[in-house]
């Protein structure tokens, strides 16, 4: 970094300096060159001066505000917030949850229904119409939604079916 | 028994105790406390009244609405700077992208000179203080980029510290000098011509 009292230009320098962030003995020095240098004090007049002309150009804005009429705005604006506390911000606000809740309940609605509901009475798996034999035992499970029977029986053979096979 | 706190002072933490109870008065006082600086900053950084005035309305409607959710890890000037400038910046971003066709580069070195947005000055025939100066203040302020004004804005007319500035804008520390160095560069730049006019 080049040193003010090395007598060159620093931009940085002077930056820090239009900002008052120079310790005390970075001051004296910058200020010695700012004194002897032309250029130097040109350019941080120039700045002051537009710095307080935008300060004296945003006031002259301010100054042509009704901040009074505006405050009673807000305050309205706001209250009507606060008295309604369903009021359409709100609504939109809580469609960030309700949607994709209401989308998952939904998705779950549906594969309930389709596969419990929905669920086919349950078939036999064979229909027995006739049988040779003794019936051993009878089994029957039944739940609210099926009825299972299991038979053993003793086939007995058919004698004459057998012969005419032969 | 609110009514008295416009008759004494009120620190930003027991306005900020107030305000999370919802608490009128003390919404009212942050509004009258704030509503200069934030109009000030929002013009800064847009240029432009009629929208600096929504700005501000904006910044109090949000501060109001999310005042449950501030932790205080900052101060409340803070916050409400942090927010000014993001809507202000937020602005000056529609702003730009809806009127893109219109936009032509003030730093044209063409020598044809660019159209001047419009101001929001009142007539000429109202006008008292010195027009060109103004004119050549709003045309200095907008040829620098937006977050170099905004730093320049916040420093030079708001008179913020460094760190605050850091905390406002959400960047670092260095960042905040390397912006203002060069916002201070370019406006040396553009003021060039008009002090060796003077000499």
């Amino acid at each position: 970094m080049t040193h003010p009292d090395s007598n060159a230009c620093d931009d940085n320098l002077l930056d820090r300096y239009l900002d008052g962030d120079l310790d005390a003995g970075e001051m004296a020095r910058m200020e010695t060159h700012v004194a002897g240098c032309r250029q130097c004090r040109r350019q941080a007049d120039a700045l002051r001066v537009f710095s307080q002309n935008v300060r004296d150009r945003i006031h002259l804005a301010a100054d042509s505000i009704d901040f009074m009429a505006l405050e009673k705005a807000v305050l309205n604006k706001a209250l009507r917030q606060y008295r309604s506390p369903g009021g359409l911000s709100r609504f939109i606000a809580a469609l960030k949850y309700t949607i994709p809740a209401t989308v998952t309940a939904g998705l779950l609605l549906y594969f309930a229904y389709f596969n419990y509901v929905l669920k086919p009475p349950p078939v036999p798996s064979a229909i027995i119409n006739s049988f040779t034999g003794s019936m051993s035992s009878v089994m029957i499970f039944e739940t609210p939604e099926t009825r299972q029977t299991i038979l053993w029986y003793t086939e007995e053979t058919d004698v004459e079916n057998e012969r005419n096979a032969v | 028994m609110s009514k008295t706190i416009f008759n004494r002072i009120v620190h930003d933490k027991e306005l900020i105790l107030r305000l999370q109870r919802g608490d009128e008065w003390a919404f009212q006082l942050m509004v009258r406390r704030f509503r200069k600086k934030i109009f000030s900053i929002a013009f800064g950084i847009t240029l432009d009244a009629e929208e600096s005035q929504d700005i501000m309305q904006e910044v109090f409607l949000q501060v109001y609405r999310t005042i449950g959710d501030f932790r205080g890890d900052a101060s409340l000037a803070t916050w409400l700077h942090r927010i000014t400038v993001n809507r202000s910046l937020n602005w000056k971003r529609r702003w730009a992208r809806r009127f893109k066709w219109l936009h032509v580069s003030t730093d044209s070195t063409d020598g044809r000179s660019a159209p001047e947005p419009k101001s929001d000055l009142p007539s000429p025939e109202t006008r008292v203080a010195n027009v060109q100066t103004r004119q050549q203040i709003d045309s200095a302020l907008r040829k620098l980029p937006d977050q170099a004004r905004t730093v320049f804005v916040l420093r030079e007319i708001e008179g913020l510290a460094y760190e605050e500035i850091a905390d406002a804008v959400g960047i670092k520390l260095g960042t905040v000098r390397s912006r203002l160095f060069h916002a201070r560069k370019r406006l040396k730049e553009i003021l060039q011509p008009l002090v060796e006019e003077e000499e």
